[in-house]
């Protein structure tokens, strides 16, 4: 009883506390909220432990099974063990810090943010694939799709005003009226699903956290 | 010829009355600056007491583009002396009177205050009158915010019934979700495969509401695999996260009466930096191509990378989301995608719980409420009555 209990009051309470936060101005409770909140941030920087432990038994795992592609697992607990060594060394020593010049900062800068943008990058050939899937014209609303898409694409382009007059006030008209109707839609939607949500996890109809 | 001389000494005498106009200096006088009127203070409402309002009005024939700033005064004596707090070069006939932990500024409700507004141009200040004595009173209440406090009163009060008439065994209609009928069937296509569900709750941290909601579609799901004996991977992108998802995994097993399928290696963290958690994902998904791929919670401009890399190993994909800007690219690569509320709904449908059922009709009779206000807000506009939307402003 008590296992269930405990963590519904407390949800209960601090969840509350937060709802009259936003209504209530009153300095003393906004401090308290506030508070409330600092926990939170200090306890989600003790996660990163916990993350890191994470990622040290998952792929300690593969490499003990050696399982497939296990030469990877290594290759991340060797990079993670290296910058986060790198990351907590002092200023003082020659190669610690993170000011420009430290190895942390270089091998943030040359591999790390390269890598990132590789990723990122990817992005624009996934569009272009799954666009072409997506405009493929099998039936009416695909065909819809597409020359809606084609519109608003030759709107989006300097010379499309060129090529098909009226095409820039067109596509203006589509992300302005048509686009946003459906996002506004959807979204008054959205935040009614969060506010009962958060409701029926205050109340602990919902449980999220905890045993049964 | 005489017309030519005469034109000529004409156009003689003309220069240097046009050089003596070159020279002659431009009045650079400035015109007497004179200063603010009718200087109001008011404790600012609705807060907590830490904020007070000025207002003032500018003499009706005064230069403005000479105003080069204007300087608030403060003291907490009417016969001063008057600090200078701030000065801004904007030409505003109002200010508000607030802390700043930069400099060290207050405002406390122990304390009366009296205010000066000062014009400059540059050169010269011209000084207000002392405004009346202002004290800053605590508000109790946001009274700007109680068109939000009825409208979610109301929300509440109905969810509540809902959830009462629902209990008392009132049938609530669900229309048919294809994304969560199709649940249970990718996960025994996965059985019949011989191949991992994947189910990644999102990239956002614990306190975003789509992340914790996952988790309740996740012990739901874990049960399912369970029930199954389907192998499970939980891929997270924010260390917070990693906790909470085992702690749901490891209860989604027992649920399911099968504790001993249980293994730390069921959830695995990747990073908490967006593309990191991405790459990581997508390695899982070209390696182990699991037969069925979940993405259910907070997505970016990973989600795409993630539900494409799923398409090209030919994976059943399953997502949902509230991001609305990532809700066209689920649209496109998965097969199934619950469409912001619909997300909201998995675990009622999925349930049946009467408890559950009850929000989701409250949520409709809301949205009911929220096309009227809209219809009734766009009319009185139309006929140029603001009233309404004034109303429903926050």
């Amino acid at each position: 009883m008590a296992r269930r209990s405990i963590p519904t009051a407390i949800a209960f309470f601090f969840g509350a506390m937060m709802v009259v936060n936003y209504f209530v101005p009153w300095g003393w409770f906004s401090d308290r909220a506030n508070q409330v909140q600092e926990w939170g941030l200090i306890v989600v920087a003790f996660a990163y432990i916990l993350g890191a432990l994470n990622v040290m038994r998952v792929h300690g795992h593969k490499i003990q099974r050696k399982d497939e592609d296990w030469r990877f697992s290594i290759v991340t607990i060797i990079t993670m063990v290296v910058m986060l060594g790198f990351g907590l060394m002092p200023e003082q020593w020659a190669i610690g810090g993170m000011e420009r010049g430290s190895p942390f900062l270089w091998m943030f800068d040359n591999m790390y943010v390269p890598m990132m943008a590789t990723m990122y990058s990817l992005l624009a050939f996934f569009i272009a694939s799954a666009a072409f899937r997506a405009f493929k014209v099998r039936s009416l609303e695909a065909t819809l799709l597409a020359v809606t898409a084609v519109i608003v694409m030759i709107g989006a382009v300097p010379l499309g005003g060129i090529l098909l007059p009226g095409s820039m006030e067109l596509r203006t008209w589509i992300m302005e009226t048509l686009q946003n109707v459906g996002k506004r839609g959807i979204m008054i939607g959205v935040a009614l699903g969060a506010i009962s949500t958060s409701l029926k996890i205050i109340l602990g109809i919902e449980r999220p956290y905890g045993r049964d | 010829m005489k017309w030519a001389n005469f034109i000529y000494l004409f156009l003689l005498c003309c220069i240097p009355v046009m050089g003596f106009a070159q020279i002659v200096p431009e009045d650079k006088s400035v015109p007497e600056l004179r200063t603010v009127q009718n200087l109001q203070v008011a404790d600012a409402p609705n807060d907590a007491g830490d904020a007070v309002n000025l207002f003032w009005d500018f003499p009706k024939d005064i230069d403005k583009s000479q105003i080069t700033e204007i300087r608030i005064y403060r003291s907490t004596d009417v016969s001063g002396p008057f600090r200078q707090i701030d000065a801004f070069p904007l030409v505003t006939d109002s200010y508000t009177d607030e802390p700043d932990e930069e400099t060290g500024h207050i405002v406390s409700t122990e304390e009366t205050y009296y205010y000066k507004v000062a014009l400059y141009n540059g050169s010269e200040e011209m000084i207000s009158q002392v405004s009346e004595a202002v004290s800053p009173e605590i508000s109790f209440f946001n009274w700007g915010r109680l068109n939000v406090f009825i409208i979610l009163g109301i929300y509440f009060a109905l969810i509540l019934y809902f959830i009462r008439s629902s209990r008392k065994g009132k049938e609530i209609y669900i229309r048919t979700l294809p994304g969560l009928e199709a649940l249970e069937e990718s996960v025994g296509r996965a059985t019949e495969m011989g191949k991992p569900v994947l189910y990644m709750p999102g990239i956002d941290e614990a306190n975003n509401i789509q992340t914790l909601y996952s988790m309740v579609i996740l012990r739901y799901v874990t049960q399912l695999v369970a029930e199954y004996e389907t192998p499970l991977i939980v891929t997270v992108g924010k260390a917070f996260v990693v906790p909470l998802a085992e702690e749901t995994v490891r209860q989604g097993y027992m649920d399911a009466g099968r504790p001993d399928l249980y293994n730390q290696d069921i959830v695995r963290y990747y990073s908490d930096e967006q593309f990191a958690a991405a790459a990581g994902v997508s390695g899982v998904i070209l390696r182990e191509k699991p037969a069925t791929n979940i993405y259910l919670g907070s997505f970016y401009a990973e989600s795409l990378i993630l539900a494409e890399t799923g398409f090209l190993t030919g994976s059943i994909q399953i997502a949902g989301t509230g991001n609305i800007h990532q809700l066209p690219f689920f649209v496109v690569a998965c097969d199934y995608t619950l469409i912001g509320e619909e997300f909201y709904a998995a675990s009622a449908y999925l349930s049946k719980d009467p408890k559950l059922l009850g929000p989701l009709k409250a949520a409709d009779w809301m949205k009911i409420l929220a096309i009227g206000f809209i219809g009734v807000g766009a009319i009185l506009e139309t006929f140029g009555i603001d009233l309404f939307t004034r109303l429903l402003q926050i």
